[in-house]
């Protein structure tokens, strides 16, 4: 609205300089520019510092005017409707401002976790609250039309809220380019769908599955574990091509301890190529305690890389059988590697008294220096024992 | 040759100042990115489900550092987080620095087949604690190697974990440090080789039993430009090459890095003056040359909080030190420069670091002297003459001013928004005031690297963190600066 004034000065600026040669010119541009950005910046700084005092200002009256009534009504033994609540808390989403919604949840959601710690949340009022403060239709609606980062936020807010959710809210972002946000979407509904939750995990879960995936479906997969709803895992192991994701599922059969999977997992041991996957097959059965491996594991032994063999002795080391004790005090003779002797004497030491003495008649018979590695096993589990 | 000197001079500012301009609006995207991806929700499933966290060393050496041990070590052993270990490296002390670790946390040396996996100076004997409380502190004691290099070697040689964390004693970490650094690494699908995170000043920084109570701006004028220097340092410059996992250097004073590659790179050079750029260079030559995809991300936020140079006396050796490696690393490692078998590394990080940190010094240097030449000479013309000046002044202020900004975004780390004024005030005399003796300080380094002068270790008088230490703090130590 005042481009005339601004016309003004650069046309004044550019008659200022207008018989130098182009360069002197050009930084006079640049340096008109650079100090916009000066100015911007410093402009930037003060609404930047600005906005966050305005957020904890508005943050301090909240907590100010809800905290205690919503501590006490989830606290409660006795059972509240949501008139009562509604009467109590004396808040009208429709009336407020959106702000208030999302200092709400930050609010509920840690006295929530607060009450949870000390056994004393009492859910049907919980679930009242969050439904006369509207929460989740909230956020139900930014996921629906917010852009990417609130979108993912919004997600991952209706996953702690913890309350079920309409899938049909999440049928966009299952499918979404944006892998984070899709991943987020995909184990949000494997959390909280109550008609075919396990979807995704029968279809990959997604093509890139990192570490941090892992992480994320391993606490979901212990939610529904929990609830009582968790099926075989292994049928989702035949039907993904993901090394990653596969690797991830024989992990997860043996923390849950699925111990009608292993002789298929042995099976699937000779037939496998891909070598991280061997060793977490290798590593579930020692979870599983699945003796009828040893032998083959014994057979697999020589011909196995480095990481193989280290996954074979810390099977051993759980499994702890006369047995598998014999063979780790071979292997311990055969060996060379250094690395390598001290996780066969932590198996060995893994077996107990017997293993302790297998130990000490090694000891009898190595050099000093090779001593040193029996004797630090032991200190090590003075240590942990403190 | 007037002409082209002044042409030279005029075209490098404005290269420089290209190259930030793109380096700010890289690391804009990259931190808003950054802080999409990752939120407190991540950190609490790796507290929530400890054995799902992956499990990191903490590697520090220390010598003659008796006024801040302590102190340091209960700070690194109280982190959150579930899995890791706490390896202190005496590099052969001549004060009370183990005597006192011993005492403190009940140390006893415990048998350890110690196998030099990458070299280092003999070491002596390894101590454990024997009160469970302190379980996760490892002590190695060594014969003195003269650097931090080979003290990392020591520790590097010991730590258990697949990652680890290069640190000196003498940093404060914050409590979420290890939860935060260790995320980029779970979330990528490539190999991360190493992490970076912001540093800041600690000197006026309130601390409570090794821990910051309360993050204040340094109160003397050298650690406050300091201050500034490293956010542009970390918020622009890093996480702008982040993008394009160009980072040139993952700082020695705290880094996340995988012990497998930094092993099969031969470790840390004890020979080098600037250990921390040499052994990232050879991490990811050592990943080009056996056709590994990999990536080194840079953390924008605020984890480590480290002592900056009190003095003129302090910063001097700090920089020509600083000179001394960056000579030498342009030296020792120019065959990568324009080497297609290197991709980034010789495309890229190379020539920039060649062009812009290491001639950079000189050319200022020249061009003070040449511009003193045209005032006798009287060949300024002053019509024109402010202007040139104006540019080259605010291409470092703006950068300044925006790097404020983005901390900021990140978080409100100061208590009050004057103390950031109080940078923005700082940075509009940094070019003034502080940035010449740094080309200084720099050049001489070049100078003493070149007449191969005595090189000693920077001294460093500790502060330390306890308020009953600060009153104490005539002991002076020895530390790489």
């Amino acid at each position: 609205m005042y481009s005339d004034y601004y016309l003004y000065y650069l046309s004044y600026l550019s008659s200022l300089y207008s018989g130098y040669p182009p360069i002197i010119r050009v930084t006079v541009i640049v340096v008109a520019i650079l100090a916009f950005i000066t100015v911007f910046g410093v402009i930037r700084l003060l609404f930047i510092g600005y906005k966050i005092n305005k957020r904890d200002k508005r943050r301090r009256d909240v907590e100010e005017q809800f905290e205690s009534k919503l501590a006490f009504v989830m606290s409660n033994e006795v059972n509240y409707d949501i008139e009562e609540i509604k009467n109590l808390l004396n808040y009208d989403q429709k009336k407020e401002k959106k702000w208030k919604s999302e200092i709400l949840t930050d609010l509920v959601l840690s006295i929530r976790d607060d009450l949870n710690k000390g056994g004393k949340l009492n859910h049907l009022n919980y679930r009242n609250c969050l439904e006369n403060l509207r929460l989740m239709p909230y956020w139900e609606k930014r996921v629906k039309i917010a852009g990417l980062s609130k979108r993912k936020e919004a997600l991952q807010i209706m996953g702690s809220l913890d309350v079920g959710i309409n899938t049909g809210t999440l049928s966009k972002s299952v499918f979404h380019k944006n892998s984070y946000l899709r991943k987020t979407a995909r184990n949000v509904y494997t959390d909280q769908d109550t008609y075919n939750p396990f979807r995704f995990m029968e279809e990959n879960f997604d093509e890139s599955f990192t570490q941090l995936d892992k992480i994320r479906l391993h606490a979901t997969l212990i939610k529904r574990f929990q609830e009582g709803k968790l099926p075989n895992l292994l049928r989702w192991v035949s039907n993904s091509k993901n090394s990653n994701y596969i690797t991830f599922i024989i992990q997860e059969i043996g923390f849950f301890k699925q111990f009608e999977a292993a002789p298929s997992l042995l099976d699937m041991l000779q037939k496998q190529e891909n070598r991280d996957v061997r060793i977490q097959i290798i590593l579930t059965l020692g979870e599983l305690e699945y003796d009828e491996c040893i032998a083959d594991l014994m057979q697999r032994y020589a011909l196995e890389s480095t990481p193989v063999r280290e996954a074979i002795m810390k099977t051993m080391g759980k499994i702890q059988c006369e047995e598998t004790l014999e063979f780790l005090v071979e292997a311990y003779q055969k060996t060379d590697d250094d690395n390598f002797k001290l996780s066969i004497v932590r198996a060995i030491r893994k077996h107990g008294k017997e293993g302790e003495a297998r130990l000490n008649m090694l000891k009898g018979q190595l050099r000093e220096e090779e001593q040193i590695i029996i004797k630090q096993v032991f200190a090590e589990n003075i240590i942990i024992a403190g | 040759m007037v002409y082209f000197f002044t042409y030279l001079i005029y075209f490098y500012a404005s290269a420089l100042a290209l190259f930030y301009l793109a380096l700010m609006i890289m690391s804009y995207f990259n931190t808003l990115r950054y802080r999409y991806r990752y939120t407190k929700k991540e950190e609490e499933y790796l507290k929530k489900y400890p054995d799902e966290a992956p499990g990191i060393s903490i590697v520090a050496p220390a010598f003659n550092e008796e006024v801040i041990i302590i102190d340091s070590v209960h700070s690194l052993l109280s982190l959150a987080y579930p899995n890791f270990e706490v390896i202190i490296v005496n590099d052969g002390s001549k004060d009370r620095t183990l005597e006192l670790m011993e005492e403190e946390f009940e140390l006893e040396e415990v048998p350890y087949y110690y196998v030099y996996k990458v070299y280092c100076q003999p070491v002596k004997r390894i101590l454990r604690s024997k009160n469970p409380l302190y379980k996760k502190l490892i002590v190695v004691d060594k014969e003195n190697g003269g650097t931090k290099a080979d003290a990392m070697n020591a520790g590097v040689n010991v730590a258990q974990f697949n990652y680890f964390i290069n640190t000196d004693v003498d940093c404060i970490l914050a409590t979420d440090t290890l939860s935060k650094i260790i995320l980029p690494v779970l979330d990528s699908d490539k190999q991360v080789i190493a992490v970076g995170a912001t540093m800041r000043m600690v000197n006026s920084c309130t601390i409570d039993k090794g821990r910051i109570t309360r993050v204040k701006p340094p109160n003397r004028i050298i650690p406050l430009f300091q201050e500034t220097e490293y956010l542009r340092s970390y918020l622009v410059a890093k996480m702008g090459w982040s993008l394009i996992n160009a980072i040139p250097n993952v700082s020695g004073g705290f880094g996340l890095f995988d012990t497998g590659v930094v092993i099969g790179a031969g470790g840390f050079d004890s020979d080098s003056h600037a250990e921390d750029m040499d052994m990232t260079t050879r991490m990811v030559a050592y990943m080009r040359e056996n056709r590994k995809p990999y990536r080194i991300v840079q953390c924008p936020y605020s984890l480590c909080w480290t002592e900056g140079p009190p003095n003129l006396k302090v910063l001097n050796r700090q920089r020509t030190r600083w000179g001394r490696g960056m000579l030498q690393f342009i030296l020792d490692h120019r065959r990568f420069l324009f080497n297609k078998d290197y991709g980034r590394l010789g495309f890229v990080v190379m020539p920039y670091i060649l062009l812009f940190e290491f001639l950079a010094p000189i050319i200022e240097f020249v061009g003070f002297f040449f511009l003193l030449f045209l005032l006798i000479t009287n060949q300024i013309n002053f019509d024109t003459f402010w202007m040139m000046v104006l540019y080259a002044y605010l291409i470092g202020l703006s950068v300044s001013i925006i790097t404020i900004s983005y901390d900021l975004v990140l978080g409100k780390l100061y208590k009050r928004f004057w103390e950031y004024m109080k940078l923005v005030l700082f940075s509009t005399f940094e070019a003034i005031l502080y940035h010449p003796l740094v080309v200084i300080f720099t050049l001489r380094g070049y100078v003493q690297y070149l007449t191969r002068s005595n090189f000693k270790w920077g001294q460093m008088t500790r502060q330390g963190f306890s308020p009953s230490n600060k009153v104490n703090n005539n002991v002076s130590n020895a530390k790489e600066i």
